[in-house]
This record gives structure tokens, sequence and C-alpha cells, in this order.
């Protein structure tokens, strides 16, 4: 009965385009309560879903006129490209995850007890007479201008490998998806 | 349309006995046209009888006409206390060239409501076949239905001694 099937999808195809509720009424990855009724009954499992559905049959069936037809070609693409998207969301909540995850330890990780931090309300002069008007330590060789300037190139370092590092990871996400797109473009 | 002892009009018999043009000249009546509708003669009686005595150019008969294959795909056979349409009742009966004809029907580009319920007919998500779990569609149906020709000829491959004995 399986020589008989392209004749079935034939019926199918308007002049007004290409109906594809034969292979699958909704065209999602898994069915929703209220939609796709496909294979549904009583104990209809997701699995049994997928097991059940035409294109896994045809796919069983292993008859090429069938798997070369349009609206069968049409269908597999629709679902290539719903597998894109999941994974461009995957992708997505990733990078959020990084990026949540890397502020909040930047805002919980302790700043030390002596920083630059505290110099910060300071303008420079108001800083230098206040190293040298220090009754108890002037200026003891100037520690705390060299902690500043040393703080500086430290942070200084971090932040650019900080950029550094997500622009590699952004880079390579757009490169995955990129190719996720040409893929589903030429299959 | 007198019913006779056995349950059966004269259509039917007609049907049973393969004489299409008996049936062409029934149904070309024009005073039947007036005064019966055309489901009295279209019913799931005639139609398992057509399928059951594979009376395949009765069948490509019936659906030539479009008034004809409207009441066709309207029809309910009820078969072991399941009720099923002509597809699905010919795709259990493994018969493909009744298949071919009920799925292979040209329907004109301005018959729209006909072509929205045939295509409902060819995608008709109903109970399984008593040997299978799962509820399906006529695409199911088919994908999975091994023909009587191929197992025939399994058969013969595997168990040669029962057909030559």
């Amino acid at each position: 009965m399986i020589p008989l099937v392209p004749l079935l999808l034939e019926q199918f195809v308007g002049e007004d385009g290409i109906d594809l509720s034969i292979i699958d009424d909704c065209l999602r990855a898994r069915p929703a309560a209220n939609r796709c009724v496909f294979g549904r009954s009583k104990g209809f499992s997701t699995s049994n879903w997928l097991k059940q559905h035409p294109l896994s049959l045809i796919a069983a069936a292993n008859y090429a006129p069938v798997y070369d037809h349009d609206v069968v070609k049409i269908c597999v693409d629709l679902k290539f490209q719903l597998f894109g998207n999941f994974l461009y969301l995957l992708i997505l909540s990733a990078q959020i995850i990084y990026v949540f995850l890397y502020t909040s330890v930047a805002l919980a990780s302790p700043t030390p007890t002596q920083s630059y931090y505290d110099t910060s309300n300071y303008t420079c002069k108001q800083l230098c007479h206040l190293l040298i008007s220090d009754s108890r330590d002037p200026l003891p060789g100037n520690v705390v201008l060299r902690k500043i300037d040393m703080e500086f190139q430290r942070n200084r370092e971090i932040y650019l490998f900080r950029n550094f590092t997500v622009f590699i990871i952004v880079f390579f996400m757009f490169g995955i998806v990129e190719r996720i797109f040409t893929i589903t473009k030429f299959t | 349309m007198e019913k006779n002892v056995n349950g059966k009009t004269p259509f039917v018999i007609a049907i049973e006995k393969g004489s299409l043009k008996c049936i062409k000249y029934i149904l070309s009546s024009k005073w039947l046209h007036r005064n019966v509708d055309i489901e009295e003669f279209i019913n799931s009686d005639s139609l398992k009888t057509t399928i059951d005595k594979d009376q395949l150019d009765i069948v490509s008969f019936f659906v030539s006409d479009i008034s004809r294959l409207a009441a066709i795909i309207r029809i309910k056979i009820n078969a072991n206390d399941r009720i099923y349409n002509v597809l699905e009742y010919s795709i259990a009966l493994k018969k493909p060239d009744f298949v071919r004809i009920f799925i292979s029907v040209r329907i004109p580009g301005d018959e729209r409501e006909l072509y929205r319920s045939y295509k409902y007919f060819l995608k008709h998500y109903n109970l399984a076949y008593s040997g299978s779990n799962y509820d399906q569609t006529p695409i199911q149906r088919m994908l999975t239905m091994v023909t009587k020709e191929l197992s025939i000829r399994m058969k013969l491959f595997f168990f040669p001694s029962v057909f030559l004995d």
C-alpha cells in the first residue's frame, strides 16, 4: 500500500499552495495539550507520538517516491528549522546565565581593605596634600601612589581580559548560529 | 427503496451482480433525481457491497460524479462495531485498487467546499484497527499496512510446504 502514498500526498498540493496537515497538523517538535491530535488516544505518550508520526513511518518505509515528495521535504525542512530555533534558545539562555553569574560574582566578591577605592572621593591635588600633611606617616616612599598605579594597571588588565573573553564567546556563538542558518538554507 | 427478505435493495443486488449497466440506468433516471435523495442509493450498504465484491468499475463510476462523491465521503461503514469511512474500510481489507480510486479523485477548482471535506476525508483521524493500539489517520494506516500480496509472498518464501501440500 506504500506505493499509493504519493498519490495521497498529491491531493494536498493545490493551486494556491501546499497543505501540510496531511503529514502534521501543527508542525511542532512535540504535541501541545489542545492541538496536534495526531496519534492522540488513551495512554498515549509523546514518545509514542514520535514513533507513530507519519514522518517516522515514512522513514521506516524507506520508499524513495514517498520521501522525495515535495510535501514531505517541506515538512522535514520546517522541522529542522524548529530544531535550529531550539538550539538558538539554548545558546541564548546559556549566554544570559553566563552574564548573570559573572555580574553576581563580581558584585559579591569582597574588596580588599586597602584599595584605590578609598581615595576615589579625593581629587589628585587633595590626595597630594593629604599625603604630605600626614603627621603620623608622611609619604613613606610613595607607597600609596605606587599602590594606586599598580591597582590601576592590574584592573585594566582584568577589564581588558573580560572584554576579550566575552567577545570570543559571542563571536563563536554567532558563528554557530550562522552555520545553522546556512545549513537550513541549503538542504 | 424496498428491501427483500434478506434486507437487500434492488440497487445492492445490481452491485452484487456487477451490473454497471443496470446501475447507470437506475442513477440516470430523472424522476428519481427529483424525488429521491442520492444518499438512498449511495449509502453504507451499497459501498460496503461494492468493496466486498471487488466491483472496481462500479466504484470508479460512483466517484466520477461530484454529487455522488459528496455522498461517498460522508458514508460511515460499520465493521466489527467500529465505524470507518470507505477509505479506511478498503485499507483494512487490503484492497489497493479501491484505495487508489478513493485517493486519486480530481475535484474541479471551483468546488472549494467539497475539496475541503474531501481533504478531511483523506486525513480522517479515527479508531485503530483491531490489531493496532493507536488511533490513526489514513496515511499512517497505509504506511503501516503490509499488503496482502507481499505477505503471501513472504509466507511462500518462509513456509513453502504449507502452499505446496
